[in-house]
């Protein structure tokens, strides 16, 4: 296991490598530079102009500034926001916990909710429940995420203050004034049930067709024959087995809930990684875009590997050699 | 971009379960064993019949079809049953409900037929999206049938290209390129399609690789065909009926992503109406008309289900080993 696990790190070496220098080839090779714009400029004299790309760094072939960047990364530097000149590593910090409370959250309803949805529907298959299910799923797999937001805050947020009902914050991850729990959690329904549907109604699905592709296996023949109660029968032998793919879904589903992120993140002014690429992007701050695409490469890679051990260690049919 | 990442791998597993013998070739021995083979209907007419009885897909079906018929006739649409062309602003007009002042879908922040602009953003967006989807094939079937076909090094290296493209964070990629290229509705569509061809290729090598050492592939080479005629004839009609769910499954992604980057304000750009960015533009309006916001986001979400619903039942109608 241990080697397994190192020789995995090592291989995700040559992987970063590659997405990196992708990444800064597609910026670097676009016509203009961070500074063209300035030229428009009639308050901007030539020399300074110079000196800014001087101090940029702008001069040197790209290839050796990619070169300088690795170097640089590996010192834990990424840079200084071409915007406001704050070292990169220390925004993606600051915003990183935001993104890992509102993905963790989804995931985790997302698992809560489908998990007995899906086992139910199985049991009870073809019945006005599942139906009912099923076609929701389906629904939720189609919607767009970011549609959804806006319909929630619409509704939850703008229509019931309105009608003088109840209504829940969507704007930020959390009050200024105000930095009680309570307030957190307030600011965390709309944006993490948003996130949530697309993998709650996938794995709805999926868990539904696993537990009916267990439930024909012989041990389950076999555990019913032997006299025991349907609910351990469920619970204690087929369950478990239908649950082992789900880790792969998972895993699988993790590139997907950072891309949700990026609009959920967006629409709510949560104050994420993904609304800081996406704020970044449009304004050409390319440090921070490089920082976050390696942020988030390294998050899906991380996840990857720690789903393959977490299979080995649940199924012990896999040896990982 | 995920979702269609997670569709196919739910596709691939469905295709593993049977790896071994391809539905038409089962179909043909089953018919023969009946000793009627010229009385049976052929294989895709026999699916239809299938299909046929799926009410579910069929509905998903017919929505398709009606999505389709009303985008690509915006141009009447705008000349005989709106009066407006997609892009005539009227500011006095700005914000109105469906069906107040004439204007059945109401108008937009700048006073802008909805109904119009719903009709031409569909075109551009379900364009978009077809186009996406056909370079995808292309790219992952040339990979992904040469990597079974021929293996050995030509394999292990088109093998590692789609591993390192699965592990990068494609939306994150796609938002920077868009953000520096801005690319019009075309290009869009091949950038799209060059991050995300991995997943199908993997998909085609699977059944390609189970296919080649099928005995009647061996005798299509014993009679002295060539390789190109072997693929093309032989191997590649084998693999349609999973490249076609494929494509049922993969569009309705297809479709989210250019709605989301055109939300982002990176897709699509103003003035051509796409349904993401007609989203992007009505949601700085939510508190004042949310039908605006409603109405095109409602046709992405229809038009995806009724995809989605359609490929659920060609899954079924094509490949009878998975009717349980």
């Amino acid at each position: 296991m241990g080697r397994f696990v190192i020789r995995r790190l090592l291989q995700m070496i040559p992987l970063l490598f590659g997405i990196t220098f992708l990444t800064f080839a597609i910026i670097n090779l676009v016509p203009g530079s961070p500074v063209t714009a300035s030229a428009l400029n009639p308050r901007m004299r030539p020399e300074d102009r110079e000196r800014i790309i001087e101090n940029l760094g702008l001069n040197e072939p790209w290839p050796q500034r990619y070169v300088q960047w690795v170097g640089n990364v590996l010192q834990g530097d990424l840079g200084l926001s071409l915007k406001n000149s704050i070292p990169v590593t220390d925004t993606i910090l600051s915003v990183l916990p935001n993104t890992l409370l509102l993905t963790g959250v989804s995931l985790v309803l997302a698992f809560v909710i489908s998990i007995p949805l899906g086992i139910y529907s199985a049991i009870k298959r073809n019945s006005w429940f599942d139906n009912t299910v099923t076609v929701a799923a389906t629904a939720g797999y189609s919607v767009p995420t970011f549609w959804l937001g806006l319909l929630m805050i619409i509704l939850f947020g703008v229509k019931f203050q309105q009608w003088g009902l109840y209504s829940l914050p969507f704007v930020g991850h959390r009050s200024l004034r105000e930095t009680g729990f309570l307030d957190r959690v307030e600011h965390l329904i709309l944006p993490a049930i948003a996130l949530a549907v697309v993998d709650l109604a996938g794995w709805t699905r999926y868990i539904r067709g696993q537990m009916l592709e267990v439930v024909r296996q012989d041990y389950v023949r076999t555990a019913h024959a032997k006299g025991l109660a349907n609910r351990r029968v469920l619970f204690g032998h087929a369950f478990r087995n239908a649950l082992l793919p789900l880790i792969t879904l998972v895993g699988l589903s993790l590139p997907g809930l950072f891309g949700g992120a990026f609009v959920i993140e967006t629409i709510f002014s949560w104050n994420g990684i993904g609304r800081l690429t996406v704020n970044a992007a449009n304004e050409s701050d390319y440090t921070v875009v490089m920082g976050t695409t390696l942020m988030f490469a390294l998050l899906i890679l991380v996840a990857n590997l720690i789903t393959d051990i977490g299979y080995a260690l649940l199924d012990p049919r896999i040896r990982l050699e | 971009m995920a979702q269609q990442a997670q569709q196919s791998e739910i596709l691939a597993s469905d295709a593993a379960l049977g790896t071994g013998t391809s539905v038409a070739d089962r179909a043909r021995d089953n018919a023969l064993e009946r000793g009627r083979l010229r009385a049976t209907p052929g294989f895709y007419k026999r699916a239809w019949r299938r299909l046929r009885r799926d009410k579910v897909a069929m509905v998903g079906l017919v929505i398709v079809v009606l999505m389709v018929l009303f985008s690509l006739s915006a141009g009447l649409i705008s000349e005989y049953v709106t009066g407006y062309s997609y892009s005539q602003n009227n500011l006095r007009m700005t914000l109105r409900a469906p069906g107040e002042d004439g204007y059945i879908l109401g108008t937009d922040g700048n006073g802008r037929d909805i109904l119009t602009r719903l009709a031409y953003g569909g075109r551009v967006s379900l364009r978009v999206a077809a186009l996406a989807a056909m370079a995808t094939l292309v790219i992952g079937a040339a990979v992904g049938s040469a990597a079974g076909f021929f293996g050995g090094f030509i394999d292990s290296i088109l093998m590692r290209l789609v591993d390192v493209l699965l592990a990068l964070p494609g939306l994150s990629l796609l938002i920077l390129i868009t953000a520096l290229y801005k690319p019009g509705p075309i290009l869009l569509a091949f950038v799209i399609a060059a991050l995300g061809w991995a997943g199908i290729s993997r998909l085609i090598r699977g059944e390609v690789l189970a296919l080649r050492h099928r005995e009647y592939v061996e005798a299509a080479r014993l009679l002295g065909s060539s390789n190109t005629r072997i693929i093309t004839r032989h191997i590649l009609p084998n693999v349609m009926p999973i490249v076609i769910v494929w494509l049922s499954l993969a569009i309705p992604g297809l479709i989210l992503t250019e709605a989301t980057l055109s939300f982002l304000g990176l897709g699509v750009q103003v003035p051509i109406p796409s349904w993401g960015n007609m989203l992007q533009e009505a949601k700085d309006n939510y508190t004042k008309s949310w039908t605006g916001v409603f109405i095109p986001g409602f046709a992405i979400f229809i038009t995806s289900l009724a995809i989605n619903l359609l490929g659920n039942g060609l899954r079924d109608a094509l490949d009878p080993r998975l009717n349980n």
